[in-house]
């Protein structure tokens, strides 16, 4: 029913437009009567008052005066309003019908009537509604089909966030460190006690000197790879420190170095003695915390012994419980 | 002609009859049966679906996941719909876990028209039932909490229930950030039943995750230990706390027995419970360290200042004795703290003096909850000095006729552990509280260093060594207090300690309830301290002092 409106009211509209005035007749004549040609006037006249529908005959004039002017037909309806004397009723006429009689209007009128008369008349208005039809129906289609699209994404999306979840979970369940501490023990690796770490004491100002002394050229002899090593003799793997040409005590791999006898007890680490250089962070003679093969297989003294100062004394093995002393154990 | 114009006529005629039934039946169906022909197409093509919000995941300290929420598939049926109960039984039951028959006494219960087949099932194998398409056998989407680590923490962490609220832990005292605002979804379907249209009516948010001070690594070692020494000992119990000294941040809270995580309702209450906090106990001789600490502070004693001690002393009708008989002895300050003897700590109260003691007593935070951020904790039981009897000095200074929770002490030790302040715990991060001074620093010092004196030679805890650190603290072994007295048969064995014990970064507090065949808390209790030490003091590179 509003298609239909939209499809009359400019019909009605441009009619009233081609006529001059509003698509009342009683305007349109109204606004003929104000022209100052005669025959306008007329034609006018007789379009306001059959009304829109035959509005556009005046909007071509020029044609219309070649032919016979049709005989005057009475109309019902307030008659035509005459012109006072002396032009004082065009000073009086509402702006609107003044501007549409303006002679640009007239002549903008006049071009585009044709082609307006072509477009509601003709077939190609029939063909637009069609296509405006086709149209609706494409939107509503590719609108179900985007609403269509727009779940199954989301259910994709809930899908992944599930398995994304899962996956999370599984992930933590794997990193556990009981899962890991079970595995690492079963591969043979055992917990360092407290006493096997040693930790290197920092100087900010002394360590970037030491390792500014130590930079020397690069060797341009190219970087073979490594071949497969076999159980040699420690003695065997012992390269030359190209710093200073001394010997650099290498352990290899698989070994504990530091002595189970000669262990030095953390925090007895002379500051500075680890700091020599050519001699220090020899890999091998510092444990990092963390797994270390069990038993130890061999031992390489390390090349500068941090000598014990000051030991924490002869301290009873770790992880026995003994039984309550005699001294009494009150607490 | 006029023939052809009479049936023209005709056809029209019946043309207007079936429009005109056309539009009657039209205008009954609109406007006569509109509201029921709504209803039924609202349920046939529009569904409201509830969106849960992802509940928060709980992590530690490095950021592994403790509990985490994962999308589960709830199967249900409609009995009424089901025409052959026995042949969906067979289908289903496999898929679903449950036996045939279970199944089939179900879906053959024709009084009822909803019934659960398995709530938060796998989701895999839940959307292998949906595909099956079964007519009477829906599945719906819910969260399922899971709890990666298993047992790690599962009385701190707690649980949730099957409607995914948090009923006890942490997943119950931060329900409301954990939990998120579930939201809601209405969709649009067509004749074919697929959605056409998806409207957010509610949108949903997420829960916040919650990042613990725990650390996995040190919480799974620490509940370990208290596994051997539940081995070892078959207490009823056992608890440890380790927590960091110089902040209150709590770096595992243990508890033996351990509990399931994912299967919390299985466990007994007792292994349920949160004992850190939720657990009261008498902690005798650990408290002596408060006693001297507040004489000291009041300048009444120094550490050298020594003790003629007889072999018992009386309070008021009540005789106290060593755990050990000796004869009448002199001992310092320092030996007596060491030795932990019980005669010379009353007599070290009595100099005191009870509203001393008692201002003391609640100055360390004892009698008020730390306020850790964890439900349900103990404020325990400590009289006010009015309340005394005349024999209350004669056991209080020695922790007895005084229940405290582990937490309290662990607490309360921070003080002497942190140079004189104390530090409240706290197990979620950034929720770091304010420490409060307590005692002097020089008074924190000097109990320190008595307390190294219980770990070396001729201490009562003189076993417990750490390569390479020196450690400080103090055993405990309190009988249980039953009506009318105390048990002989049942003890509290405790040991609370720090290390380094010059530059204290780790205090561990471990409690045992009821040990079999061992009761002492240097023998029961100072070896899990030892252990847990071991493990954390590298694992934290913590440099010995």
């Amino acid at each position: 029913m509003a298609r239909a409106a939209s499809v009359t009211a400019p019909r009605g509209g441009a009619a009233a437009r081609a006529a001059g005035a509003s698509p009342r007749g009683g305007a349109a004549a109204q606004a003929a009567a104000a022209s100052p040609r005669g025959p306008a006037v007329k034609r006018a006249t007789s379009a306001g008052a059959r009304g829109a529908g035959s509005g556009r005959r005046s909007a071509a004039p020029q044609r219309s005066r070649s032919r016979k002017a049709p005989p005057h037909r009475r109309v019902s309806g307030p008659g035509p309003i005459r012109p006072q004397a002396g032009g004082a009723a065009a000073v009086a006429l509402p702006l609107p019908a003044r501007v549409l009689n303006a002679p640009f209007a007239r002549a903008a009128r006049h071009r585009t009537g044709g082609l307006l008369d072509a477009l509601l008349t003709g077939r190609i208005w029939i063909a637009l509604v069609g296509v405006l039809l086709a149209g609706i129906v494409f939107f509503n289609v590719d609108l179900l089909q985007r609403g269509r699209d727009i779940a199954k994404t989301a259910e994709r999306t809930a899908q992944l966030k599930r398995e994304n979840a899962r996956l999370r979970n599984d992930l933590a369940r794997l990193g556990s460190s009981e899962r890991i501490q079970e595995a690492a023990a079963s591969l043979g690796l055992v917990l360092p006690k407290p006493g096997d770490v040693r930790y290197l004491r920092a100087h900010p100002t002394a360590d970037a000197r030491t390792a500014a002394k130590r930079i020397t050229e690069p060797v341009q002899t190219p970087i073979l790879p490594a071949e497969p090593v076999s159980p040699a003799p420690a003695a065997t793997t012992t390269p030359t420190d190209p710093a200073t040409g001394l010997p650099a005590t290498i352990a290899p791999a698989g070994t504990t170095t530091t002595p189970a006898g000669t262990t030095a007890a953390p925090g007895t680490t002379a500051p500075g003695t680890t700091a020599a250089p050519g001699t220090t962070a020899v890999p091998g003679t510092t444990t990092t915390p963390g797994t270390t093969t069990a038993p130890p297989t061999a031992t390489t003294p390390p090349a500068t012994t941090t000598a014990p100062t000051g030991t924490t004394g002869a301290t009873a093995p770790t992880g026995t419980t003994t039984a309550p002393t005699a001294t009494g154990q009150t607490g | 002609m006029r023939l052809v114009e009479r049936r023209i006529g005709l056809l029209f005629a019946l043309f207007l009859l079936l429009f005109a039934a056309v539009t009657l039946r039209a205008t009954w169906l609109g406007t006569v049966k509109a509201g029921a022909l709504k209803k039924r197409a609202l349920t046939q093509q529009v569904e409201d679906l509830q969106v849960p919000a992802r509940r928060g995941t709980i992590t530690d300290r490095h950021g592994r996941e403790l509990a985490v929420s994962e999308d589960a598939i709830t199967v249900f049926a409609n009995p009424f719909l089901i025409d052959n109960p026995a042949r969906v039984a067979a289908r289903i039951a496999p898929l679903i876990g449950r036996t045939e028959d279970q199944l089939l006494r179900v879906l053959s219960d024709r009084n009822k028209g909803f019934v659960y087949l398995r709530r938060k099932m796998d989701a895999t194998a839940g959307q292998r039932i949906a595909k099956l398409g079964i007519e009477g056998i829906g599945t719906v989407v819910e969260p399922k909490r899971s709890y990666p680590q298993g047992a790690l923490a599962s009385q701190v962490i707690g649980m949730v229930g099957t409607d995914n609220t948090g009923l006890s832990g942490l997943e119950y005292s931060h329900e409301d950030a954990l939990h998120g605002t579930d939201g809601e979804q209405r969709l649009v379907k067509d004749a074919l039943g697929e959605t056409v249209n998806m409207i957010d009516v509610k949108q949903s948010h997420e829960g916040e995750d919650l990042h613990l001070t725990l650390d996995a690594a040190i919480q799974e070692r620490t509940e370990a230990v208290l596994g051997e020494v539940g081995q070892t000992f078959s207490p009823r119990g056992a608890t440890a706390i380790v927590m960091d000294p110089r902040t209150g941040a709590l770096l595992a809270v243990a508890n033996w027995p351990r509990v399931d995580a994912n299967d919390v309702a299985g466990a007994p209450g007792y292994a349920r419970q949160n004992r850190a906090i939720q657990a009261t106990y008498e902690p005798g001789s650990t408290f002596k360290a408060f006693t001297v600490s507040g004489a000291l502070q009041e300048g009444l004693i120094t550490p050298d200042t020594p003790f003629e001690l007889p072999p018992t002393i009386q309070v008021a009708d009540r005789v106290i004795g060593e755990s050990h008989d000796r004869g009448a002895i002199t001992l310092s300050v320092a030996q007596i703290l060491a030795q932990s003897s019980n005669v010379g700590s009353v007599m070290i109260g009595l100099k005191l003096g009870a509203r001393h003691f008692d201002r003391w007593v609640h100055r360390f935070g004892f009698g008020t909850p730390t306020g850790v951020d964890m439900p349900g904790e103990e404020r325990g039981i400590v009289l006010r000095h009015q309340q005394y009897s005349g024999s209350s000095m004669g056991n209080m200074p020695i922790g007895q006729g005084l229940a405290v929770t582990p937490m309290q002490m662990a607490t309360a030790y921070t003080a002497i552990a942190n140079h004189g302040v104390m530090r409240r715990p706290y197990l979620i991060q950034g929720d770091r509280k304010p420490g409060k001074r307590v005692i002097s620093a020089h008074t924190a010092e000097q109990v320190s260093r008595m307390l190294e004196g219980v770990l070396a030679a001729g201490g009562t805890a003189q076993e417990a060594q750490v390569d390479g650190y020196t450690l400080a603290g103090k055993t405990g072994t309190a009988e249980k207090a039953i009506k009318g007295g105390y048990s002989k048969t049942k003890f509290v064995a405790s040991f609370i300690g720090f290390a380094p014990a010059r530059n204290p970064r780790l205090l561990v507090a471990v409690m045992v309830d009821e040990p079999q065949g061992q009761i002492y808390g240097g023998v029961v209790a100072a070896p899990a301290f030892e252990r847990i030490m071991e493990f954390a003091l590298p694992y934290l590179k913590i440099p010995p002092d």
